[in-house]
């Protein structure tokens, strides 16, 4: 799967780059808006991350030449701007996503594989893992087909866990991940466990293996 | 005291002293004048005695001639010479019935042989007639002057202090965070026209330096997005080393929650300049209590963790018609904080009627009540956060036209908001 990251600042591209291809994902890196516009027209990518705030243009231009190409689909923005207007236009012309810096790695993992998922396996909307499926639009999942009770946060943790699989996962990213985008996060991270302890027993008690792994200190990593 | 009255009124003080000092100098002035020109009177009376005198050439004539004029007493004498001398007296007066003031010369005059005292006289205007006279005239001058005064001056407030007050009010109603430039009204009169272009400038220049602050924030807050993407990026990474120690896990453990803490820092500055720029611009039906519901949801492990209980009280469920998003900040800096610095095993009070919502929980006064709704104040620095939760909160209130009032009762700090908007929206 290939992935064209057009982002000017190079130390957080190649951070993005090292993080992604611990996922087997083949990536590609345009500083420039012309550099992007070269890229795209030579290569098809699943999934393209664009910082709209490049040094020869705003990337929304960029968009605009991707969505006349038909191309615009798997975009997801990159900006330092939090701004209504930019992401209203951004989704306008096509894009996917939009992912607001500073942001976690693990949370533009998350983003990625959704839209690869949806791009790539059509129809199929279930993720499955041996024992383990879970149903994407459903929301709901499975082990060895027996339904799993899961509470909304439970599932919302599961699919990111699941999502940056075999990648350590910060509490920090989790706690920002679950208590979305406006909510006043706290520094407190005991609710993460409560929940990673529930999801864990759930997990067990339907005969999954427990993929679920503490890294002391840091956060939890799904490993399969 | 207006300016009308402060000057009528010192001038009404000015008059009376005139008039208390002026009436007197007025008096004597008047009266030195009037004598002497009586005296000149008198001596003229003398001398055209005298002429006359000389035409009679009877005893008798001469005593016809001085009863018919009254002014003239002729009294036979051996006192001799007598000096011309000039007194007053009075005499009583059978008619006016009363003492009526003369002044009088006294000289000596020979008729024949005999010689004779007389005395020529005038009735002199009473002194309190004449006082009385020149007080009324004064009064009237002053009162007839005063009156004048006034109403020019009133009418003058109107038409020449009128563009003064219409710059006053321009510059009353002015808000340097909502309105970009200051118009005043052109006034005909040159200093108020001076004081506009003063003001104006002034205006300007402190809307542009209130702009590049403004600017510099949001600024400094957009370049510092990236290098703290960058940090935490990298820290993601170097988490995913296999053979990490427990030190370093720790070290980096710590390094984390600070990125956030920055993260967070900076996002709520980025916040604040958007609420300033008016950026949350759609406005929907939003209900008060479902969103509270909702946070609660999200904020229950705090609560149980720091043993605090939560008593809602929801006498009506409250639409207001506003941006969602700030509602939803503004409910969830206010509950948070509430959860947070709640002494624990307390109760944390959340009351929602008709129009107002009342967030209460224990704990220490705070030390200086007036500034908590300040940037980065003391009592929100010696906490976790990050000292912008209240200054967001009072932004949003103004923005949404909402009140916010603090109180501390009963060591209880109450934060009540009063919504302007209340929206007849019923939801489906």
């Amino acid at each position: 799967m290939k992935i064209l990251i057009v982002e000017d600042e190079p130390e957080l591209a190649t951070s993005i780059v090292q993080y992604l291809r611990q996922e087997s994902y083949v990536c590609e890196l345009a500083f420039s808006a012309q550099e992007a516009l070269e890229k795209i027209a030579l290569h098809e990518y699943d999934c393209i991350l664009l910082d709209i705030n490049l040094p020869d243009g705003n990337g929304l231009a960029v968009l605009e030449s991707l969505k006349k190409d038909g191309k615009a689909d798997g975009v997801i923005i990159i900006s330092a701007r939090n701004s209504i207007d930019d992401k209203i236009k951004g989704l306008n012309l096509g894009a996917d996503d939009y992912l607001v810096k500073p942001f976690h790695l693990s949370e533009l993992g998350a983003r990625i594989s959704a839209v690869i998922r949806r791009k790539r396996f059509e129809g199929n909307t279930t993720l499955a893992l041996h024992e383990l499926a879970i149903d994407l639009i459903g929301k709901v999942v499975t082990v060895n087909g027996t339904l799993l009770e899961l509470t909304r946060k439970e599932y919302d943790l599961l699919l990111f866990l699941v999502s940056n699989k075999n990648r350590v996962v910060s509490k920090n990213a989790i706690a920002e991940h679950l208590s979305g985008d406006m909510a006043e996060v706290f520094d407190n991270f005991d609710f993460i466990y409560a929940h990673i302890k529930n999801l864990k027993k759930k997990l067990t008690e339907a005969g999954c293996e427990d993929y679920i792994k503490t890294i002391y200190g840091l956060g939890y990593k799904f490993e399969v | 005291m207006k300016l009308l009255r402060r000057t009528v009124k010192n001038y009404i003080i000015y008059a009376a002293l005139l008039l208390v000092i002026s009436t007197p100098l007025f008096y004597v002035a008047i009266r030195q004048l009037f004598i002497r020109e009586m005296e000149e009177e008198l001596f003229h009376h003398k001398h055209n005695f005298e002429q006359i005198v000389k035409q009679l050439e009877t005893e008798k004539e001469l005593q016809l001639f001085q009863l018919i004029n009254e002014e003239f007493k002729l009294t036979e004498t051996s006192t001799w010479p007598i000096a011309d001398s000039i007194y007053n007296y009075s005499r009583y007066d059978s008619l006016e019935r009363k003492s009526v003031p003369f002044r009088a010369l006294r000289t000596g005059i020979e008729f024949g042989n005999k010689k004779y005292e007389l005395v020529i006289r005038e009735s002199i205007v009473g002194n309190t007639r004449l006082v009385a006279a020149i007080v009324i005239i004064q009064v009237t001058l002053l009162v007839l002057l005063l009156t004048g005064f006034i109403i020019i001056n009133r009418k003058l407030s109107h038409e020449v202090w009128d563009s003064f007050y219409k710059i006053l009010d321009k510059l009353k109603q002015y808000k340097i965070d909502e309105d970009s430039f200051i118009s005043l009204p052109h006034s005909t009169t040159a200093e108020f026209r001076d004081l506009s272009n003063a003001i104006v400038l002034l205006v300007n220049k402190s809307r542009n330096a209130y702009l590049d602050q403004k600017e510099f924030t949001e600024n400094a807050a957009h370049e510092l997005q990236t290098p703290i993407a960058i940090f935490r990026s990298k820290l993601e990474l170097l988490m995913q080393a296999t053979a990490l120690t427990k030190e370093q896990a720790e070290l980096i453990g710590h390094l984390l929650d600070t990125t956030d803490r920055l993260a967070k820092l900076n996002k709520n500055l980025l916040l604040l300049s958007k609420i300033e720029n008016r950026q949350f611009l759609t406005i929907e039906t939003v209900a008060v209590g479902a969103l509270v519901d909702k946070l609660l949801d999200d904020y229950e492990p705090l609560a149980n963790k720091r043993a605090v209980h939560i008593r809602k009280e929801i006498t009506h469920e409250l639409y207001l018609a506003a941006n969602p998003i700030l509602v939803e900040i503004l409910l969830s800096n206010l509950l948070s904080n509430a959860l947070r610095y709640a002494t624990a095993n307390t109760e944390v009070l959340i009351r929602i009627d008709h129009q107002t919502l009342l967030v209460q929980n224990q704990g220490a006064p705070f030390k200086s009540p007036d500034k908590i709704f300040n940037r980065f104040n003391q009592e929100s620095r010696a906490s976790q956060g990050t000292g912008l939760g209240l200054a967001i909160v009072k932004k949003i209130c103004e923005v949404e036209n909402f009140t916010i009032v603090y109180a501390f009762l009963n060591s209880n700090h109450q934060f009540k908001v009063a919504f302007s908007r209340t929206s007849n929206f019923i939801q489906n």
